[in-house]
């Protein structure tokens, strides 16, 4: 496939421009495998034991495992997620601030743009699961360890699947947030969205419908496959039993211990979730302004549509505790979103023009 | 009549204050066409949403004959764009700045491109976050002229350069319609820079469109116009004049501003019976000034 010009000029600045973010996310993402390891290695004796003992952990009980405390190897899995979020969120925030406006105004089209920020940054992930790959392969020729190439090659391809969901997800966040700090806390949030909404389905399910506990299992299950930190952690994906606390919006999970994720389901999952984040990237970007209009987001329309989550969320929080009918449910659950909703959007409009709101007078003529 | 930007009702608001209302503009291709009005007229607006950065709410607008909705990037080939403050890559030099345009313009000519950036004397190696704000706007203009627009659109360039890159920059822009039919989209507050260079003229006030004229039709449209009484001043039937803009009364002389021909304003002016009718000269600055009176926009004390 041949690229065109255009294609060709913005890929190349990209690497100009982001070159420096793009090494500092390999290191990032090859730290704990082969940075630390050699570290280790260079230390060698009981170091580089207890180092292997932990590697071994790690890549032959599962990506989540639970383990010692002791064990550092958590990074193993956390600093590859925290450099794809990283970059994708620098990668389109960072030029907010000047070369955005440039490019735009350029013959190039914006899911051009997108696609030479998408491209350059995945390949850099995925360049980075292959370095962290070899080099874990590589270690098992010299050091005494109990993974096979097989739990690395599985490793390698939930976290680097997990890593290209989480920087796609942080680049789709970059088209309607303002800046770099603004798109790491909405990607904090969305992380979390999913699973809260799920789990708010569930209890409204179980108080007022009486949803069998087999159901609760499949949807709780639901909000961890849609939960993008679940990925890594595995915390509660294989879950045996709900409890409901009566009167709180909490549940109690009861899940097994000791079992490894299913790497090529979750890895299918995530690689889907790049395609679907990608196209809603290309989609946002296609239609907003280049216009900074707030502190977090840049558009009005994702303005909004946060206030109105915002607010379903705190009037969940509010009510559901106290409503012990559906109907009650339903009427104060609306009233007080829609009380949340009007109040914000008046307290904007307050903060920002002030007691009096700008008044225009009607006086328009063409000459 | 070719044109080179046409705009059918485009309106464009932020959180609920109407930056651009419906407006209908037409710039004939191979014009100057200056765009004038007060701070937070809708001028910059116009010129993002013509060029691509802002999606409009409603309405449409065509530059070159495409849409500005189009999602292609391909209608911006011949279009040039330079803003108030030209912010490109702060850490590219300014070589590699025109290296990148080379690329993403398919008529890019180099040739051009170093006759302009030898004449503006700019620094090669330079980076672009070490230049100042004018040279910035040089910068921004060789590479808007590389491309061999057909279309130019700048917004307020001007403002904020020493009156030698000014001149400099306003001749190289008429040097470029002279020589190659390019049209020019210029917002500006400088209304004489206007009067000097452009030849047709249109005035937007709170996005709406006030007047668009060329600039002989404004002059000749309208008037400022001096009027000496002998007894006292017939004040009612002076300000029933139709058309009648700005009224100003000293004594026995009264000075109006008005809109209209002369061939029709003439015979109204003969019925009062003015002992003299003197025609004062009224520049763009003053005919902008006095419609914006007349639309209630002016500083109160």
């Amino acid at each position: 496939m041949k690229l065109s010009k255009p294609m060709r000029g913005i890929l190349e600045k990209e690497w100009r421009h982001s070159r420096g973010y793009f090494l500092a996310t390999l290191l990032i993402i090859i730290y704990t495998p082969v940075i630390k390891t050699i570290f280790h290695l260079f230390r060698g004796g009981a170091s580089m034991e207890q180092w292997v003992q932990e590697l071994n952990f790690a890549l032959t009980f599962g990506v989540g495992m639970a383990r010692p405390l002791v064990y550092s190897s958590g990074l193993l899995q956390w600093l590859p997620a925290i450099g794809a979020l990283l970059l994708g969120i620098i990668i389109l925030g960072e030029e907010r601030k000047g070369g955005l406006n440039y490019l735009v105004s350029t013959p190039v089209s914006r899911w051009q743009i997108i696609l030479a920020k998408f491209f350059p940054g995945a390949g850099v992930v995925i360049l980075s699961m292959v370095v962290n790959g070899l080099f874990l392969v590589g270690l098992g020729l010299f050091q005494p360890v109990s993974y096979n190439p097989v739990d690395v090659f599985h490793w390698c391809l939930l976290t680097g699947a997990t890593c290209l969901c989480i920087f796609t997800v942080a680049l789709m966040v970059s088209t309607f947030t303002a800046g770099v700090l603004a798109a790491g806390v909405v990607c904090y949030f969305l992380n979390l969205l999913p699973g809260m909404i799920v789990a708010m389905i569930e209890h409204v399910g179980a108080r007022y419908f009486g949803l069998v506990e087999s159901v609760s299992i499949k949807l709780c299950k639901l909000g961890s496959y849609l939960t993008m930190s679940d990925y890594i952690i595995h915390s509660e994906r294989h879950i045996t039993s709900v409890q409901h606390y009566p009167g709180w919006t909490t549940t109690g999970i009861s899940a097994t211990g000791g079992m490894g994720p299913d790497y090529l389901l979750d890895s299918c999952i995530l690689l889907a979730g790049v395609l679907l984040f990608l196209i809603l990237a290309i989609i946002i970007f296609e239609r907003s302004s280049l216009q900074t209009g707030g502190a977090i987001f840049a558009t009005g329309s994702a303005r909004k549509t946060a206030l109105a989550i915002g607010a379903l969320i705190i009037s969940y929080w509010l009510v559901f505790p106290r409503a012990e009918t559906l109907l009650k449910f339903i009427l104060y659950f609306s009233l007080l979103t829609g009380l949340i909703i009007m109040g914000s959007q008046y307290l904007y409009r307050l903060l920002r023009y002030g007691w009096q709101l700008p008044v225009r007078k009607k006086k328009n003529s063409t000459y | 009549m070719d044109l080179a930007i046409e705009t059918r009702a485009l309106s464009k608001s932020f959180d609920g204050l109407q930056a651009v209302d419906k407006l209908h503009l037409a710039v004939p291709a191979g014009s100057i066409f200056g765009l004038i009005g007060p701070n937070g007229a809708g001028k910059s607006t116009l010129i993002k949403m013509l060029i691509g950065l802002i999606r409009p709410d409603s309405g449409d607008g065509f530059i070159l004959g495409q849409s500005i909705r189009k999602r292609d990037g391909s209608i911006r080939n011949r279009v040039g764009y330079v803003p108030d403050v030209p912010v490109m890559y702060p850490g590219f030099t300014v070589a590699e700045m025109y290296r990148l345009s080379s690329k993403l313009y398919p008529f890019w000519d180099w040739e051009r491109c170093r006759e302009l950036h030898q004449g503006f004397h700019l620094p090669e190696g330079q980076r672009i976050r070490n230049l100042s704000r004018g040279q910035k706007v040089q910068v921004a203009l060789v590479m808007a002229l590389a491309l061999r627009p057909q279309l130019l659109l700048l917004d307020e360039p001007t403002a904020g350069l020493d009156p030698v890159v000014r001149r400099a920059f306003l001749q190289t822009i008429i040097e470029e319609v002279a020589g190659q039919g390019t049209t020019v989209f210029y917002s500006s507050h400088n209304l004489n820079d206007l009067e000097q260079s452009a030849d047709h003229i249109a005035a937007i006030y709170r996005g709406r469109m006030l007047f668009s004229h060329t600039l002989d039709e404004l002059k000749e449209t309208v008037h400022r116009l001096q009027l000496i009484f002998t007894g006292e001043p017939p004040e009612d039937a002076i300000k029933s004049l139709p058309g009648l803009m700005e009224y100003h009364q000293s004594g026995r002389v009264i000075t109006i501003t008005i809109i209209g021909h002369l061939d029709s304003i003439s015979p109204r002016l003969v019925e009062l019976e003015p002992e003299l009718v003197k025609e004062l000269n009224l520049d763009l600055e003053s005919i902008f000034v006095t419609f914006m009176e007349a639309q209630g926009y002016g500083f109160e004390r």
